[in-house]
């Protein structure tokens, strides 16, 4: 049966995968509605994680402030919402040519999507066509990070500073409240949002657009030589991840109800960067998983320490740092990395069994 | 050993003009002349540091000539981009020791080396048609590798990742194949294997190669150059090369 053993050659993470997905669907059935408000907030993240996973996992482009994508794109949500619902602090009685688009809750979702792409896109031209990289990529995007944050600080006319915005939560293309979806109702969207997030990021991945990414985080140089222009392949897939990154900017804020700067700035640029280093790089498995793991980690431990100790956060902080340093030093391909470096291993034992008996039997055939 | 086709008779492929190139004040290469036929199979041997691999460079825009042109096909190519050097004029080059996509199966390697789908839309909506997938095995047997399809490019033996990259030269199907030192580290039995790989070559495809191994030239060569300090020595067969006395001071004696 050639189809059994092509199920059986499926790389284990596959399974993994969907595993979580049924897990996923059927989590609200035997959660109350708090876990399914958090975990609805897990999968926005998990989505983020998944895109810079094909950054970086896949591409070998080490963003070190991809929120600035997911906060471009939650910030066009939170403005959309406080601009439909006349908040207190909103001052001016048109809105911006430049915000012109966020006048409609359509225009606002759209707007979620082709900010954070268009951003990708200046950032990317500018580095992309002045070889910037390495090193030198994650530098210039971490420091992006810190910008932003002071940004959205500062332009408090339209973003509130440092108090952050109010948002109508549980809509999609609404900023009325009468039009707010149950938690549970919600929890489906983020989760189909995901499931289409996952399935384009694995069809991506295995196209020849795929392999040439991967081919990039190899040995870039290399691929000139066959003729390819990685630039090209470098805005593309900075461009698509920053527009995912912009829908989990999106989808976190209407499941949260606000947002604020801590969203577009370095800490959560370091935290999605924590996630896929646990969970292990450009399998996207190691996105998702090293997400749930810590977030889930994150809330479950708070609840049970922040009676005992207000400083939680920064034990977690402290906590999260260690381990990053573990996995780093101890298994640098994450813990997926590592299940996939198992199933390699046993693959190759029994391909040079099967070639050692092959020579075996040529040489027995003719002494 | 004659060569297959009559080298007078063929046209010229590639054609250097006074090619020279200096490294902050360090005068690589100075005044190459040379043309090379199509199907001819040229062998460039000299000692270490003579230029032989800048040679190379210069031709596929690793780096630039401080002066003079390269032509090919009769068309100046000089200062074109290494991509339109591999995709549209077809010229296809192995580096010295392995250059290959590490983390990547030995079919990814050739699959990703196959000429004609280098652009993002032609590799977005790519599918591997059964003829594709049958050149894929095609070259994996040329280059011994057939049973090793699915092993990382890491875990292959040295002498392997020669051959995975002397295949994904063969995959982008060039005009001209330039190897440099395709032996380099292989075992005295893969070295021979080397040879006849590419001696099946010979005719169909020019090739230009750079080596070392001695006994590989033998083996290979009709017509041989011989670089020494960024000049060029002399050329002609290799019997007539080796009767050099120029050649047998600075080169045969210190490589045999
Ligand atoms: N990019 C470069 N910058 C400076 N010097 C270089 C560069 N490339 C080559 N060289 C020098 O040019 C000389 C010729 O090198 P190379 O072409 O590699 O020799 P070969 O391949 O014949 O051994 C060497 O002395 C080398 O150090
Ligand atoms: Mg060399």
């Amino acid at each position: 049966m050639p189809r059994l053993k092509k199920v059986r050659q499926l790389p284990l993470n596959r399974w993994i995968d969907l595993a979580l997905f049924l897990f996923l669907l059927s989590f609200p059935t035997w959660q109350n509605t708090y876990w399914v408000y958090i975990m609805s907030g897990i999968m926005a993240y998990m989505i983020f994680a998944l895109s810079l996973d094909l950054l970086w996992g896949y591409t070998g482009l080490m963003s070190m402030g991809h929120s600035v994508l997911f906060g471009s794109g939650g910030y066009m949500i939170g403005i959309a919402s406080a601009w439909a619902n006349q908040a207190d602090w909103i001052k001016f009685d048109q809105l911006p040519w430049f915000l012109a688009l966020l006048s409609s809750p359509l225009g606002a979702f759209l707007a979620a999507l082709l900010l954070p792409g268009l951003i990708a896109l200046f950032i990317g031209l500018f580095m992309f066509s002045g070889k910037i990289r390495g090193v030198f990529f994650s530098l210039i995007t971490l420091a992006l990070a810190g910008i932003a944050e002071l940004f959205v600080i500062n332009q408090s006319r339209y973003t509130h500073g440092d108090s952050g915005i109010t948002v109508t939560s549980r809509t999609l293309f609404s900023n009325a409240d009468s039009q707010r979806l149950t938690d549970q109702q919600f929890y489906f969207v983020v989760l189909a949002f995901l499931l289409g997030s996952y399935l384009l990021c694995l069809w991506l991945v295995n196209t020849r657009t795929g392999k040439v990414l991967q081919g990039i985080r190899e040995n870039e140089s290399r691929l000139t030589y066959l003729g390819y222009k990685p630039a090209a392949f470098k805005l593309f897939i900075f461009v698509l991840s920053g527009m995912m990154a912009g829908l989990a900017g999106m989808l976190f804020v209407r499941v949260q109800g606000s947002i604020n700067h801590s969203s577009i700035g370095i800490n959560l640029a370091t935290l999605v960067l924590v996630w896929v280093a646990v969970g292990g790089r450009g399998n996207l498995t190691g996105a998702l998983i090293g997400t749930l793991l810590l977030q889930f980690s994150e809330t479950k431990l708070n609840s049970v320490f922040s009676g005992i100790s207000a400083d939680f956060a920064q034990y977690w902080k402290l906590v999260l740092g260690l381990l990053l340093l573990l996995i780093v030093f101890v298994i640098p391909r994450g813990l997926i990395g590592v299940l996939l470096d198992y199933q390699q291993s046993r693959q190759d034992r029994d391909r040079k069994a099967a070639i050692m008996q092959k020579e075996v039997n040529r040489h027995g055939a003719n002494p | 050993m004659a060569p297959t086709l009559n080298p007078e008779a063929a046209p010229v492929l590639l054609e250097t003009r006074g090619l020279s190139v200096n490294f902050n004040g360090f005068q690589a290469l100075s005044d190459i002349s040379l043309s090379i036929r199509q199907g001819e199979l040229r062998v460039i041997i000299g000692p270490n540091g003579a230029g032989k691999t800048t040679f190379m460079d210069l031709i596929t825009a690793k780096a630039r000539p401080s002066a003079g042109q390269v032509l090919f096909e009769g068309q100046d190519i000089t200062g074109k981009s290494a991509a339109e050097i591999a995709r549209r004029y077809k010229i296809g080059r192995k580096f010295q020791g392995p250059n290959v996509f590490d983390n990547m199966t030995v079919a990814e390697n050739i699959e990703l080396a196959i000429a004609g789908y280098e652009s993002l839309p032609q590799s977005l909506f790519f599918r591997a048609s059964a003829a594709f997938r049958h050149r894929v095995t095609e070259i994996l047997e040329q280059i011994e590798l057939a049973d090793y399809r699915d092993f990382m490019a890491t875990d292959l033996s040295h002498g392997q990742r020669q051959w995975l990259e002397i295949g994904m030269v063969f995959a982008q199907d060039p005009k001209l194949i330039i190897l440099d030192e395709p032996t380099s580290g292989m075992t005295a039995d893969e070295t021979k294997k080397t040879g006849e790989m590419i001696k099946k070559l010979k005719g169909e495809h020019t090739i230009l190669v750079v080596e070392h191994d001695m006994d590989f030239v033998r083996q290979v060569a009709d017509y041989v150059t011989v670089f020494n300090f960024g000049k060029l020595l002399v050329e002609g067969t290799l019997e007539a090369v080796q009767q050099n006395p120029e050649v047998q001071a600075v080169y045969l004696k210190e490589a045999d």
